[in-house]
């Protein structure tokens, strides 16, 4: 405890969700963003009960129509409501998207805390790593470890995940070696294992604002990036109504029937622009430090 | 000088950590690859203990690792499975339409970007400010794929202003505005929030205080100044144009780097595979260089000392 | 749609006289791949890679769109008594285009070098059957001998797989680079592969030996003929359309009535011999291993609402395990497993699968999962699954691309996989039921029923060498009874090649087996 009382005291209380909210809300733009992103995430969570028509269900009307009365965005080739399956849809690609930014959070920060924490070589070879991950063409990437692992959106997780872990790994370490340098300075004296905890405790609280900026930039990538594997074939397989997917097999009647390409692209593109919106002024309101 | 010895020295480990992740992931890919390498073709016991020995399979794991990075080095990666070519030839073959595309949308996305950003920096929360970073927004929340498909459809088949599949310029327009809107939303916010900086420079108060109208302190005093950070983006943009290859590439039916990775993953042609992310990090690192180096050149204030 | 088939045919009469104002033609040719690996003919078995072999080798024997045998590069032959030698009196006036002469040497190089393992040939060292060996008795005089009776031989010597190539081309660059610039004596040359984007063939001005029932002789009035690789169908036609190309494959079947409801565009449609358009079942393992399930999953498919669905009335629903157009297609094909959910029902019921209340059908607690890696026509995938979900199977489909489906195939890891087949001759059902063609390591091949009958392994082997037609035809007979009997393929829908080409231009010609197009006849119209 004497540790922590000589400490500079951790950060001051920007993480206060009351004000985060009001913030966002005089925002024009992450209001527009927060209303879009909510009325996505609920078609998706209350699909069952918005959506005219079951998961799978095929021949809701006639094949290829536009829109009508009985499917308010038509069909696709197998009669199936694109409305349905669009609403639907944002079940797969917002939690995959949501999956591959916790699953990059999660692991960065695990390599970034590593890293910073032991230092010396482990700290400049993981830097490397870091570094060389980071420009690195991340669909390459991806693509690479679809191949290991095989195709489905527990793999495009996964992959997408990987590519992103450098982003929050390099806060993380940064955060980690900052706090290490005021322990040791202020504290004089050595970290022993028991230490980490400590350190931990006290960085948690500075970091967290910045992680919830990073995670909120990279949901948007990642939701695209998502999106686009499957679009390459790698992800959602059918008949999973994944907007990269439906976008992908609706193309060669893109001419019969606009809004097989229309819609599910109109939602990948809101989800992914909404997320964008929150995610700047979230920057702006909580780490103004990043705001570039 | 020093720098620059340190400086590619220390290209080494990176190199050696990258290839050997390479190594590793291409060991771990499931299924014989001799049976990769036959592709499907009835061979005897014997033709495939060749193949085994001529791949060099039936030696140990590090044997393997050691050959494979002296191969690299050298720049011999051996033979496609699938078509029995040098990995090498196949490459540089791909290399001249994904360069073009590059340009073409490096092009797009730098002019567009640097309008964008700018206008927005010009008058910081002005309407143009508001309006041009909406623009920057969708540049950076389309996906490509739906864009690339949306401007085939309607500027190739509906209006037909370009051709779909053809050679030539008029062949590129639209790929590169698919590659050019995805680099250009992400470059106007760097260069509209360096603008903010520099604006609050010193010398820019100073000049004002002189009584230079505004745009002439922008242009001549804060703009040379402003763009120096975004340059060293452009090591990173690599990332982007690589991805935004595979993607466009695979859209607009171009052949190229992007395609030949995608074919080569997917096919499970290690030879291919391995040779396409060792030149890639080869050339990524390099550009890394290149920019850390004219970052020195183009602001003499910065000691190169600091860029390491 | 035979009809508009035999009509460009016909306009291209007299296009020979027309030599000197139309013949400097340049057509492309909008393809559905892009990923061709060779274009050595001894070596592939894509109908991709054999668009473009098509226009660059001849063969012995030369087979029109419909299979009918004519001369090609030899003259005349004779068959030997007991069926095994083949003699070949060959042209005397044929050069490769590398300027080689065409002649009996090259015919045994080629046939001998397809059995060789150091080629690697997938598709051809099939085709060539109980190949023995090739006599060279002159010149332009070749005996070729076969081990045991062959009774597709001469259809055999007319597929692409047998081109006839050139000695000195393989033997100055190699089988690997021969692949990469095959040299023929055929219509036209070989010029470049742009890798991922186009193959470009030129006229092959000195040919003066194509086939006498072609409507056209000496050099093709084509002077420039491109492949151009785009792989997606809403492109190709968006590229005809615009005209950057004048002919496509695989056009969708709406935009095919569409297109042909104009002026602007003809089409064609080739009804591909072989194996329809199917899914193999993997009887080694799973719910598949029982008869009953297999045959079940079959009635609870729509077959002929399914192809218009898909096809829009472009193709046809296929009920045998080769389709109708095939010789010694057997009638009582079309009496099997016809559409009805009570009866795939009864036969689940019986096999003890259960109706869960999810509305899958359950046994000793497993539902009735169902493994369908897909590697082409995903949408037919889809419509499969969603018929038969109404009979409580829950399929699962994964789209695939050949270097996944031949590890599934090689570790036995599916439950059915579609598989399809060009073929004129019926002998093809070997490739999907014999025996001797089920995987094993090492060994790829396209039992992938594994389905393994003595009886049935036996009337393929005495098929293959019946000596008349009426024997064969019993005997293909009783094979396709058997397959269908025992459920191990799910015919779905007959193989279509739909080609849409810009109504300026006429003469284009399906190769054997309706797949290839021919360029060689190509003319302007009027």
């Amino acid at each position: 405890m004497t540790v922590l009382t000589t400490l500079p005291k951790p950060a001051r209380s920007r993480f206060a969700a009351g004000r985060v909210v009001r913030a966002l809300v005089v925002n024009p733009g992450a209001l527009i963003g927060a209303i879009i992103l909510t009325a996505l995430v609920i078609g998706a969570i209350f699909a069952p009960l918005l959506a005219p028509f079951e998961l799978y269900a095929t021949d809701t009307g006639p094949r290829l129509s536009p829109p009508t009365t009985g499917n308010l965005l038509g069909t696709d080739l197998h009669g199936r409501d694109i409305f349905s399956r669009v609403l639907y849809g944002g079940r797969f690609s917002l939690s995959v998207g949501i999956a591959t930014v916790l699953f990059a959070a999660v692991l960065g920060s695990l390599f970034g805390v590593f890293i910073g924490f032991v230092g010396g070589r482990v700290d400049a070879v993981g830097s490397r790593i870091i570094d060389v991950m980071f420009g690195f063409p991340s669909i390459v990437l991806s693509i690479l470890i679809v191949a290991v692992l095989g195709v489905g959106l527990v793999n495009v997780v996964i992959a997408v995940g990987i590519a992103d872990i450098p982003h929050f790994a390099r806060v993380v370490r940064g955060a980690v070696l900052g706090a290490k340098e005021q322990l040791f300075v202020e504290a004089s004296r050595a970290l022993g294992a028991g230490d980490l905890r400590i350190m931990l405790r006290h960085i948690m609280p500075n970091i967290l604002p910045t992680m919830i900026v990073l995670a909120t930039l990279n949901l948007g990538n990642a939701i695209l990036s998502t999106a686009s594997l499957s679009f390459l074939g790698l992800g959602a397989q059918p008949p999973t109504p994944e907007w990269g997917a439906m976008l992908s097999s609706g193309r060669e009647f893109m001419r019969y029937n606009p809004s097989i390409m229309i819609f599910p692209g109109l939602a990948l593109f809101l989800a992914v622009m909404s997320v964008n919106l929150l995610g700047d002024r979230l920057r702006q309101v909580l780490d103004p430090r990043t705001a570039d | 000088m020093i720098y620059f010895v340190r400086r590619i020295v220390g290209i080494i480990p990176v190199l050696l950590v990258t290839w050997t992740l390479v190594f590793i992931v291409l060991e771990i890919i499931p299924g014989d690859p001799v049976n990769l390498m036959l592709a499907g073709r009835p061979a005897s016991e014997e033709v495939r203990q060749r193949e085994r020995e001529r791949l060099g399979l039936d030696k140990p794991v590090i044997v393997r690792y050691g050959s494979f990075l002296v191969r690299a080095v050298k720049g011999d990666l051996g033979d496609s499975f699938r078509t029995r070519q040098p990995v090498t030839e196949m490459i540089l073959e791909q290399l001249r339409p994904t360069l073009e595309l590059s340009a073409g949308g490096f092009l797009v996305g730098v002019t567009l970007g640097v309008v964008l950003g700018v206008v927005a920096g010009i008058r910081p929360n002005s309407w143009l400010d508001t309006s041009a970073m909406f623009v920057a927004l969708i540049g950076v929340s389309l996906p490509s794929f739906w864009t690339g498909m949306t401007l085939i459809f309607v500027f190739g088949t509906t209006l037909r202003w370009v051709p779909i599949v053809g050679d030539g310029i008029t062949a590129l327009i639209l790929p590169s505005i698919t590659v050019g809107l995805f680099l250009s939303g992400g470059l106007a916010r760097l260069i509209r929030s360096s603008i903010l900086e520099v604006m609050n420079q010193d010398y820019i108060r100073t000049a004002r205080a002189k009584g230079l109208a505004h745009w002439v302190v922008v242009m001549k005093h804060a703009m040379r100044n402003a763009l120096i950070p975004p340059v060293t983006l452009l090591g990173v943009q690599f990332g982007l144009l690589i991805t935004g290859a595979v993607i466009t590439e695979s859209v607009f039916a171009r052949p190229g780097l992007g395609q030949l990775l995608l074919q080569s993953v997917l096919n499970k042609d290690i030879p291919l595979v391995q040779a396409l992310v060792v030149y890639a990090t080869g050339v990524y690192i390099v550009l890394n260089l290149i920019v850390d180096l004219l970052y020195g050149v183009i602001d003499p204030r910065i000691k190169l000392e600091q860029a390491t | 749609m035979r009809k508009l088939l035999l009509l460009t045919a016909a306009v291209g009469l007299f296009a020979g006289t027309a030599l000197a104002q139309g013949n400097d033609i340049e057509i492309v040719f909008a393809e559905d791949r892009v990923d061709h690996a060779t274009f050595d003919p001894r070596v592939t078995q894509s109908r991709h890679e054999e668009q473009v072999i098509t226009q660059v080798f001849d063969q012995l024997l030369a087979a029109d769109e419909n299979g009918t045998i004519h001369p090609g590069l030899a003259t005349e032959w004779q068959v030997s008594e007991d069926g095994l030698s083949f003699t070949f009196q060959l042209r005397d006036d044929v050069t490769f285009h590398d300027g080689t002469p065409f002649n009996a040497e090259a015919v045994k190089f080629t046939f001998d070098s397809i059995v060789d393992p150091d080629l690697g040939s997938q598709g051809a060292v099939d085709i060539i059957g109980p190949y023995a060996s090739t006599e060279v008795l002159g010149e332009h005089e070749v005996r070729v001998t076969f081990s045991r009776p062959y009774g597709a031989a001469l259809g055999a010597f007319a597929e692409s797989e047998l081109s006839i190539v050139s000695p000195t081309a393989v033997e100055s660059l190699g089988n690997d680079g021969f692949a990469q610039a095959p040299v023929g004596t055929g219509p036209f040359k070989f010029i470049e592969w742009e890798k991922g984007k186009q193959v470009v063939l030129e006229r092959n001005d000195d040919y003066n030996w194509a086939p006498g029932y072609m409507n056209h002789q000496g050099p093709s009035n084509v002077s420039r003929a491109v492949v151009r690789f785009i792989p997606d169908a809403s492109t190709r036609v968006a590229a005809l359309e615009a005209g950057e190309v004048q002919v496509s494959e695989l056009v969708p079947a709406l935009d095919m009535r569409r297109l042909s409801s104009g002026d602007e565009f003809d089409t064609i449609v080739g009804n591909a011999a072989g194996l329809p358009f199917g899914a193999l079942f993997n009887t080694s393992k799973g719910p598949f291993a029982d008869k009953a399930v297999r045959q079940a999953f079959m009635h609870a498919i729509d077959r002929p609402r399914l192809a218009e669905n898909l096809f829009f009335g472009f193709a046809d629903p296929a009920f045998g395990p080769i389709s109708s157009s095939t010789p010694s297609y057997w009638a009582g094909n079309d009496a099997y497993y016809g559409f009805d959910l009570d009866k795939a029902g009864e036969l689940l019921e019986s096999s003890g699968w259960k109706l869960g209340d999810d509305g899958v059908r359950y046994k000793d607690g497993e539902p009735l999962s169902i493994y369908f890696p897909s590697l082409l026509e995903p949408d037919t995938a889809v419509a499969v699954q969603a018929d038969v979900k109404r009979a409580g199977f829950d399929v699962r489909v994964e789209n695939v691309l050949k270097a996944r489906q031949d590890e599934l195939i090689f570790a036995n890891d599916y439950d059915m996989l579609v598989i399809r087949w060009v073929s004129n001759d019926p002998g093809v059902l070997s490739i999907p039921f014999h025996s001797r063609n089920i995987v094993e390591p090492g060994k790829f091949k396209f039992n992938w029923a594994r389905y393994a009958d003595d009886g049935l392994d036996k009337l393929l082997e005495d098929a293959e060498s019946a000596a008349t037609p009426d024997d064969r035809d019993k005997l293909y007979g009783a094979i396709q009874k058997q397959v269908m009997d025992e459920g191990i393929f799910l015919p779905i829908h007959n193989q279509v090649q739909t080609i849409a080409h810009s109504s300026d231009l006429t003469g284009f010609r399906l190769a054997a087996g309706q797949w290839q197009l021919r360029f060689y006849e190509v003319t302007r119209t009027n």
